[in-house]
């Protein structure tokens, strides 16, 4: 198919297979292509019995959209665009599961003694001394035995951290 | 790929700052704009002038276009307005909302409301242009005739036409190309083939 026949086609809507703005900006840009719209158009419109225009009404439009500002619009939010693009929602949902699997990954990994970090910050903290004489030994255990408890379900366990905390609690009671 | 999704195209076109894509849309719908302001505006030269204001405006007011209608509803909206304050402008009385919309131009089909006070070069000229593509619709083999009719008179779809022709959907596109093109041919002496000829 000749370019101009690809014109022709265009301008009955009957293009298919091609990518319509390509194909619009290449008759709009090529000099040759443009003429054979406006005349094919002008054929049309004759042969439905429109009268034409003068001969350089087209020029006399383009010589004053000449003198007229470049239009530079923010594309408009047609309605519809976004169900226009499918690979949107499918590249969200791809990102989300994504995210989703990243997390879990991260929660099954943790082996015991593998965040050797945190304890071993704690041990590099200088010790502030003996506890205050007002504190025994042993309610210092107490104290911390609570502590525990009552925070060991944020610790890190392993893969089971509900039941792995009961099992300590029952242990340590 | 409907009309309307091309004219949408060329639009959102226009709206990125392409004067071109706007200009073919000038192409198309000069006769149509032109036919409808004939009207109300007797004085051709006047049709031309007010259709010429019309385009413009249309086109400072293209970063409103949403596309909630098509095209050429807004633009022929675009026109009547121009008319009215163009007619009012001039002393004269403007068409009233009921005796016009811009809904009812698009289906107007009675060329006899014509208005046809051209200059005389300008009335040859149309007159030249009238009887090369109608004596050169004469001229075509059957085929290209009957497939160029049905497509821009009926105004039946490249299927429909297949069907009744009894050919393939690409026949019919090669014929339909085929008589534009021979008509094209005869109409270029006319019309001139530089850019600054265009129609």
């Amino acid at each position: 198919m000749v370019e101009q026949e690809r014109v022709s086609a265009l301008m009955d809507g009957e293009l298919d297979g091609e990518d319509l703005g390509a194909r619009l900006k290449k008759t709009a840009e090529d000099g040759d292509l443009a003429q054979c719209w406006d005349t094919y158009h002008l054929i049309g419109d004759v042969l439905r019995g429109e009268n034409a225009f003068s001969t350089g009404f087209a020029s006399k439009v383009s010589l004053a959209l000449a003198q007229e500002p470049t239009i530079l619009a923010p594309r408009p939010p047609a309605s519809g665009r976004v169900a226009r693009k499918p690979y949107v929602f499918a590249l969200s949902a791809a990102a989300t599961i994504a995210g989703v699997a990243v997390v879990g990954w991260l929660a099954t990994l943790n082996p015991p003694g593998a965040p050797a970090l945190a304890p071993s910050t704690v041990a590099t903290v200088p010790s502030e001394g003996p506890i205050k004489a007002s504190m025994t030994a042993q309610q210092m255990d107490a104290d911390v035995s609570d502590y525990m408890m009552a925070h060991q379900e944020y610790s890190p366990t392993g893969a089971i951290h509900g039941a792995a905390s009961y099992v300590r609690t029952v242990s340590t009671r | 790929m409907s009309d309307r999704e091309i004219d949408q195209q060329l639009v959102e076109r226009a709206q990125r700052g392409d004067k071109r894509a706007f200009e073919l849309l000038v192409a198309k719908y000069q006769r149509k704009l032109g036919r409808l302001l004939s009207r109300f505006i007797r004085d051709s030269a006047e049709v031309e002038d007010v259709a010429q204001e019309a385009f413009i405006k249309a086109y400072r007011a293209l970063p409103s276009f949403r596309g909630e209608s098509a095209f050429y509803t807004w633009l022929y909206r675009i026109g009547i307005n121009t008319a009215k304050n163009y007619l009012v402008a001039m002393g004269r009385r403007a068409p009233t909302t009921t005796e016009f919309d811009s809904e009812e131009a698009e289906s107007f089909e009675d060329g006899d409301q014509l208005r046809d006070v051209n200059t005389p070069e300008a009335e040859l000229m149309t007159k030249q242009i009238a009887n090369t593509v109608n004596e050169t619709m004469l001229e075509l083999p059957e085929e290209l005739r009957m497939a160029i009719t049905l497509r821009e008179i009926e105004g039946l779809s490249y299927e429909d036409i297949a069907t009744i022709m009894n050919c393939p959907i690409g026949t019919v596109r090669s014929r339909i190309f085929r008589a534009r093109e021979t008509i094209a041919e005869r109409l270029r002496p006319l019309l001139g083939t530089s850019k600054d000829k265009r129609w």
